[in-house]
């Protein structure tokens, strides 16, 4: 096969994903709540006997329809949460393996990241550390719609409850969402124990680096370890999702700058295939490259504490207004009023 | 809708075949109208209503179990219908005077039908008051069928809310505890016994805190397998004494699931705070529930017999 065939990256409408791994626990979330598999696998393309065969394989695209199915039958609004909470370790194979045997948080995210495109294909793991905390940042890999509030719920339900279960006890998180406080929040008080900081700009997860290294009473160091080396991750598996690899792109960058034929000529098409697999998941390239300044000047003002001059000249804007303003179209707000309104670090 | 409307199917059936029969009969026997001669105004008036008491007909029969009480609204609502329905023929076909019946059907029908119809409301009314007190731990002030969770028919967390408010109001000099109790645990449990069962835990636990509150006292499920607890007119030390009953109720429920069956023991962790001077339900709440998260981490394991 010739190597332009196989490209490095997935997209949204391959087809890849096992409907009985995590499509199976929603559709039957939803079989308990007494709705009917033909009105939830509407327009999904998708039949229930297929899906019990186990021999079914969906895209991203139709888990997303799935989701946005659900979401709309399901009333309560506690669906996402109550597909989070069992999402993870899960069945899934050897990366469900790895989860469940993980001996610590860090190992465990290292999973997760590893194993990011069968364990969480919509909304992916990004983790970074400093001197003092460790960042889950979730980054929107199949460009969603209405349902990435549902999978940003789901996921760090998700992430919460498994390292709870794993752990032995609930583990400090912060949480920053980047949609406002939805008017019913009681899921998040009872399903995200910990601090919430809603309309951040970003979707993230904060732990103090203590908790990384910190053993976890079940696991055993060596079983994982002989089960980590015998899995050889595959480069197939490793394989980012198309939005997160244009969005490392940027990011990795000097300047965090890069023009789109730039960035179309790094991925090896023409500017135009590039414009039109960015338009099939929904995205501009425009707002990529806004996400990515965007999330450095959170960090930076959040958790290094920078003013304006600074993070303005990090991100080389011609001058503090400038980037006052496009802070500004970013979130809404400027970059004082958000240092004010947000204690993400501790003092 | 559709199954409840199958256990009344013969009422309906008799209904729609004799306004059925009552076209056919008037088709045989009268004449058609001139165009010029239709009166339009009232065909949309007695057209408009026979058609509007058939809906409440089918709403009534498919939201309600088969009885005395629906048999009496059905016929009631029935010859109604069928008077309004025979009133609107006469506006297109014109019987012959010797006919009895027609104006028999309009004019017996319509007083029968409405004097059915108030008797079953008469018996409707005793009905629900009885059901009234069935509910009376779910639901103290208002009802809002919106605001129900489909697991536990409690009300929700915006049940909640309103149901604090309406009290705050209705006795703003009276004391009132609210209070938090989670299952502690629920999610482990859950990964062991799976959501299914995990769903049936938590109904069966929200019936045995029902039996274990006082009538005044409302239960509501706030989100997931946290609880809420609203005893109107109680200080928090009455409500402490209170709540550790409802605490060992619970930790006496042997849940069991699987063939061989295992029992499986809760615990529940509580909160509560009694609501001063000019609070709002929103910070009572959060108050409650910062009570709730700063509980002792042991109580969180939970016990498998």
């Amino acid at each position: 096969m010739s190597r332009d065939l196989v490209q490095p990256w997935y997209e949204a409408d391959e087809k890849y994903l096992p409907a009985h791994y995590q499509p199976a626990l929603l559709m039957d979330l939803l079989l308990a709540r007494d709705i009917s598999s033909h009105r939830f696998l509407r327009a999904t393309g998708l039949f229930y006997d297929d899906v019990l065969d186990g021999r079914q394989i969906v895209s991203l695209q139709q888990l997303s329809q799935l989701i946005q199915n659900g979401d709309r039958l399901v009333a309560d609004g506690d669906l996402s949460f109550r597909w989070g909470a069992n999402l993870w370790p899960g069945h899934y194979g050897t990366a469900s393996q790895l989860l469940s045997q993980a001996p610590d948080l860090r190992r465990a995210l290292k999973v997760l990241v590893s194993y990011r495109r069968v364990l969480c294909p919509l909304l992916v793991p990004r983790v970074y550390e400093d001197e003092r905390y460790c960042y889950i940042q979730w980054l929107d890999a199949a460009g969603m719609q209405s349902e990435h509030r549902f999978m940003v719920e789901a996921c760090m339900t998700g992430l919460s409850a498994m390292t709870a279960w794993l752990s032995g006890r609930a583990l400090p998180w912060r949480y920053g969402f980047h949609y406002r406080r939805p008017q019913a929040d009681e899921h998040y008080q009872v399903n995200l124990p910990g601090n919430h900081f809603f309309e951040l700009g970003t979707d993230v997860m904060i732990i103090d680096r203590v908790w990384l290294d910190r053993p976890w009473p079940r696991a055993s160091v060596t079983a994982f370890q002989a089960a980590w080396q015998g899995a050889a991750v595959s480069e197939e598996l490793l394989k980012p999702a198309f939005c997160e690899r244009v969005y490392e792109l940027i990011r990795n960058t000097a300047d965090h700058e890069m023009s789109l034929t730039q960035v179309a000529d790094v991925l090896a098409m023409s500017p135009a295939t590039f414009k039109r697999k960015l338009k099939k998941h929904h995205r501009t390239f425009q707002q990529i490259q806004d996400q990515v300044k965007l999330d450095i000047s959170l960090y930076l003002l959040h958790m290094r504490g920078y003013n304006n001059e600074q993070v303005a000249r990090h991100l080389q804007f011609n001058d503090t207004t400038n980037f006052r303003r496009a802070f500004k179209r970013w979130t809404g707000l400027t970059p004082s009023d958000v240092r004010m309104q947000f204690r993400l670090a501790d003092i | 809708m559709l199954t409840t409307l199958r256990l009344h199917q013969h009422k309906l059936l008799l209904i729609f075949g004799l306004a059925v029969s009552s076209l056919l009969a008037c088709v045989v026997i009268g004449d058609a109208k001139q165009w010029r001669e239709i009166d339009w105004l009232d065909v949309l008036g007695e057209g408009g209503s026979a058609v509007a008491i058939a809906v409440w007909m089918v709403l009534i029969l498919g939201s309600r179990p088969a009885g005395r009480v629906t048999d009496l609204l059905t016929l009631g609502l029935g010859l109604m219908f069928l008077a309004m329905w025979q009133d609107n023929l006469d506006e297109f076909i014109r019987l012959p005077s010797e006919q009895w019946w027609d104006h028999w059907l309009e004019s017996v029908a319509m007083p029968v039908g409405i004097g059915l119809l108030t008797y079953g409301l008469f018996h409707w009314h005793r009905e629900q008051l009885s059901i009234n007190r069935q509910l009376q731990k779910r639901e103290a002030l208002f009802r809002e069928h919106r605001f129900i969770d489909g697991l536990t028919q409690l009300g929700r967390a915006d049940y909640l809310k309103r149901q604090l408010q309406l009290q705050f109001n209705k006795n703003p000099q009276q004391p009132l505890t609210l209070a938090m109790v989670e299952v502690a645990g629920y999610r482990n449990c859950l990964r062991r016994i799976g959501h299914r069962e995990g769903d049936r835990l938590l109904r069966e636990i929200a019936e045995i805190m029902l039996l274990n509150v006082r009538p005044q006292d409302v239960i509501c499920r706030y989100s997931g397998e946290r609880f809420a607890i609203v005893m109107p007119s109680t200080s928090e030390a009455q409500a402490d004494r209170l709540l550790q009953e409802v605490a060992a109720a619970v930790r006496h429920f042997a849940f069991k699931t699987g063939s061989p069956s295992v029992t499986h023991f809760q615990q529940l962790v509580l909160s509560s705070a009694e609501c001063g001077q000019a609070m709002d339900a929103d910070h009572l709440i959060a108050r409650v529930n910062r009570g709730l998260q700063s509980q002792p981490d042991g109580l969180a394991v939970n016990r498998v017999a």
